[in-house]
């Protein structure tokens, strides 16, 4: 065994352990994961194709096919509405709750925070709104690592903002790290992964070890640079990591709330923005489906034995937690905290560029259909987990991938094929004019479960700015009639784009959402 | 107050139940659901309450603010797609369509409806009042049309104007200007009155021969079309024959207008349920066999070649579709300007356009120019807002 290796769990010292893409593989290997490459983009297009074409020759099966999924729809909006309704009850009860009376009872002076800050060309100031909400939080600041992480790539710009962020905060925080990252590493993709690693690493030998604190007593946080905290986020993250089970093998996910500059946000933005919100706050009341995403926290120990972020790849938020579980032969969980963070929704100064990055944005995050051939070629690989546990992952997996892209496309658009498509014997019959009433009246219905979202929204967002009018409140409410097109233009669409291209081994890099606040 | 516990996520066992419940309603409302669309009802009404099957009309309609009423029923609780109504749970049988509105010619049709299937119709209601524009010679300085008091005033009484003229005393011209829509249109009576002649010594040519051949046993062929009363629009194609006017349809036999074809059910009741003409014609039509009931299957689709246009049993002086209309034919009769429908299910629904012994009528793009004695007019064939 190579010694720079050991410090790896067995199973994460394989060679193909961290693989980001079938081409790092060779042999049947290579073939079988460039297999589980295709799948998903396969079956997306398969599915579309496959209810034109069922409209055409079949089209009472399409017809019976669309009313069921309909239904399913409806009841699927029920059964999210019911768990978003729980997580918004939860994270309202969790953010008055007095985290640090909550963890008076531990012995928890031994704990420490490191914060990773991976950033590219953001601004001074979004840098700094970040360091100064930390530097806000009720919690011991000695107790924290800050590890601000800059790209070498990225020009002296962001050197320069290192420079002045460490001066501002360096007697702040128990410790101010920056780190460069340096640009075109062999077997490196350029991006969140590759920086936060190289931060990670450095931080374990100029900090950790040189102040000999134990990797097992530090809970690594890692925040989107428009990541600002609210104040008990680490006291909540104490509570979780002392009171679950086994807090070495688990991450702790937060709820981003995309709410920074909601007010600045074009409708459309806000939807989006808040759509997101959502899915993670129904993701945080099923916790069997919840992977790590975006801004999460994990200890440092189980990072360390898995060799940090992937490098090699775009979706390394997600992907970490599947090196996790995979490395801990399926004895790994994520902790949903239901407690937020806040982000910034995808804003840019014109619509068209709105439009264009959150398009971007979407496409790179639906792009994480590349952990689904990573996945089933390491539970492949990997009998240690349990049968049962892979089986029921991977369904998830592949029910998820798959229905992202195709569920919003059948139901808006697909639905009405057999009347376009169908064989003048169909057009005759009452199911032909029956068809399209009952799909839009269920669609309507399922619309109910948007005026749940409408009034969560309402009571989620930041005080109003006080040159904003109070008919915002009004459009803010209304806006959600804009979720069909969302779902399809800001889910679908992106989600097969991402499969097709990963399908044809178009991989993609990874793209920086620009940020903006006014 | 501040509270000092975390509240837990969903319970396993709650998750579960709520699960199971959906699971429950999916089974239940997907079998329900799809028997209600292809056309089962739960006969609530009945002297035994049982299920039974249910089909429906599909009546597209040009106008929008008419009042419909199935089987003497007014319809409230109907779908309505773009301009067409969509009736649902109606019994298998005859239903009685009327649609009305004040001032425009009701429509009628009796109509078959299937258990499972929706009968199609296009409905048509005209204004009972003439709606004119006269294109008159001359136009004051303001572009409006001037008429002359003395010949006009009660010329076109029965008829409403959708434009104001002015009535000048006299017949005297020198303060007007001569307008050119008119000049244009006497155009086109000009070189259509030529092409009129020319049919007309041709017409008068075959009467002839005909009855020059009467005593004869030689069979005459008489020529069934010519170029000039032949008229296309779409993919239908609109012919006389033998003093009879028909319409064919010369497409893709999938894109064939409803009304060709009827649902055979047995002999008795397919001449209930579409007239008997439309039995007669079906019979005619199977060349293999003199009984249709033996070479038709009961539900079988039968389609028509093509379909005679009611005449009122007068002679046709000219006829054409209705502008961007494959479905309503133009016929100028012995006492007026008609509008025949070509589904002929039941019977034609048949409107006076224009009424006159003496009118010569063309079809200038989607304009109908009559001539009436010395005036132009253009018939609209909507009420004016």
């Amino acid at each position: 065994m190579d010694s720079h290796l050991s410090h790896l769990l067995p199973y994460a010292q394989r060679h193909d352990f961290q693989v980001g893409r079938a081409s790092e593989l060779s042999g049947k290997d290579r073939l079988f994961y460039r297999a589980l490459e295709i799948l998903p983009g396969l079956a997306s297009w398969t599915t579309l194709i496959g209810v034109l074409l069922l409209s055409n020759y079949a089209p009472f099966v399409a017809a019976y096919f669309i009313i069921g999924f309909a239904i399913f729809w409806v009841l699927k909006t029920a059964f999210l509405s019911f768990h978003l309704r729980h997580n918004w009850k939860r994270l309202r009860h969790h953010m008055k709750v007095d985290w640090e009376l909550m963890i008076e009872r531990f012995e928890c002076g031994h704990l420490y925070h490191m914060v990773i800050l991976p950033f590219y060309d953001e601004s001074e100031e979004i840098v700094n709104a970040t360091l100064e909400s930390i530097a806000n939080a009720r919690y011991d600041k000695k107790s924290i690592i800050i590890v601000l992480a800059s790209e070498d790539r990225a020009g002296v710009g962001a050197q320069e903002i290192c420079k002045k962020m460490h001066e501002k905060w360096k007697d702040t925080f128990g410790s101010f790290l920056t780190t460069l990252h340096p640009a075109d590493v062999p077997g490196e993709m350029s991006g969140k992964g590759s920086n936060a690693s190289y931060a990670a690493e450095q931080a374990r030998k100029k900090v950790l070890d040189m102040h000999g604190i134990r990797y097992n007593h530090t809970i690594v946080s890692i925040f989107d640079i428009d990541t600002v905290l609210y104040a008990d986020y680490f006291n909540c993250l104490v509570w979780h990591f002392m009171t679950t089970d086994e807090p070495l093998k688990s991450s702790f996910q937060p709820v981003p709330i995309f709410n920074n500059n909601i007010w600045e946000a074009s409708a459309l933005s806000r939807v989006v923005a808040m759509s997101s919100t959502f899915w993670e706050m129904i993701q945080q009341e099923r916790p069997e489906r919840l992977a790590t995403f975006s801004s999460h926290a994990v200890s440092f120990k189980a990072l360390y034995e898995v060799g940090y972020w992937q490098k090699n790849m775009v979706s390394e938020d997600s992907r970490i937690f599947w090196n996790l579980l995979i490395a801990n032969n399926g004895k790994y969980n994520v902790v949903p905290l239901s407690y937020p963070v806040s982000m910034d929704a995808n804003a840019a100064p014109t619509l068209w560029g709105t439009i264009k990055n959150i398009y971007r944005q979407h496409r790179r995050w639906t792009y994480g259909v590349e952990n689904f051939a990573y996945i089933i070629y390491h539970f492949t690989k990997n009998k240690k987990i349990s049968r049962r546990k892979r089986v029921v992952i991977a369904l998830q997996q592949a029910e998820g991938y798959w229905s992202l892209v195709t569920n919003p496309i059948m139901l808006f658009i697909l639905g009405w094929a057999p009347i376009f498509l169908g064989t003048q014997e169909f057009h005759r019959t009452v199911l032909s004019y029956n068809l399209p009433i009952m799909v839009r009246d269920l669609l309507i219905i399922a619309m109910f479960g948007l005026v749940v979202s409408s009034v969560i929204s309402l009571t989620m967002l930041p005080k109003r700015p006080k040159e904003k009018s109070r008919l915002l409140y009004v459009v803010l409410a209304v806006q959600w009639v804009l979720v069909p097109v969302t779902m399809i233009v800001f889910s679908a669409l992106p989600g097969l784009d991402a499969q097709t291209r990963l399908m044809f081994g178009k991989y993609m890099g990874f793209w920086v959402t620009p940020k903006t606040r006014s | 107050m501040t509270p000092t516990t975390h509240l837990p996520p969903l319970s396993e066992k709650n998750r579960r139940r709520f699960f199971i419940s959906l699971v429950l309603i999916f089974s239940i409302a997907v079998p329900l659901m799809v028997f209600y669309a292809i056309g089962y009802r739960f006969d609530f009404n009945g002297d035994i309450q049982n299920i039974k099957a249910v089909g429906g009309l599909y009546i597209a309609s040009g106008i929008s603010d008419g009042v419909m009423y199935v089987d003497e029923k007014r319809v409230d609780n109907m779908r309505i797609f773009r301009s067409a109504a969509y009736i649902q749970n109606l019994e298998e049988g005859v239903h009685e369509v009327h649609i009305q509105r004040d001032g425009l010619y009701t429509w009628v049709k009796d109509l078959p409806v299937f258990a499972h299937l929706v009968t199609e119709a296009e409905s048509f209601n005209m204004p009972v009042r003439p709606q004119i524009r006269i294109a008159t010679e001359w136009v004051d300085n303001a572009g409006r049309g001037v008429l002359f008091e003395s010949a006009t005033t009660t010329h076109f009484a029965f008829a409403s104007s959708t434009v104001s003229y002015v009535l000048a005393p006299g017949s005297a011209t020198t303060t007007f200007t001569r307008d050119i829509e008119h000049t244009y249109v006497a155009s086109l009576f000009a070189s259509s009155t030529q092409e009129t002649e020319m049919l007309r010594q041709l017409k008068l040519l075959q009467e002839q021969q005909s009855e020059r051949f009467n005593f004869s046993s030689a069979t005459v062929t008489v020529p069934t079309t010519t170029a000039t009363t032949t008229k296309l629009f779409r993919d239908s194609l609109l012919f006389e024959r033998d003093g009879e006017v028909y319409v064919t349809w010369i497409g893709r036999n999938a894109d064939r207008p409803y009304y060709y074809c009827v649902r055979y059910a047995g002999s008795k009741m397919t001449k209930e349920l579409y007239g008997e003409h439309v039995y007669e014609q079906l019979s005619e039509q199977v060349a293999s066999s003199t009984d249709l009931h033996s070479a038709a299957l009961v539900g079988e689709r039968l389609c028509r070649d093509m379909i005679r246009i009611d005449r009122l049993r007068q002679d046709v002086r000219w006829f054409n579709f209705m502008p961007n209309s494959e479905h309503i034919v133009m016929m100028l009769l012995g006492d007026g300007l008609y509008a025949v429908e070509v589904d002929d299910r039941s019977w034609q629904n048949t409107q006076l356009l224009y009424p006159g012994s003496d009118l010569q009528v063309l079809i200038d793009g989607e304009r109908i120019y009559i001539q009436d004695g010395d005036y132009y007019l253009e018939l609209v064939t909507q009420i004016a807002a």
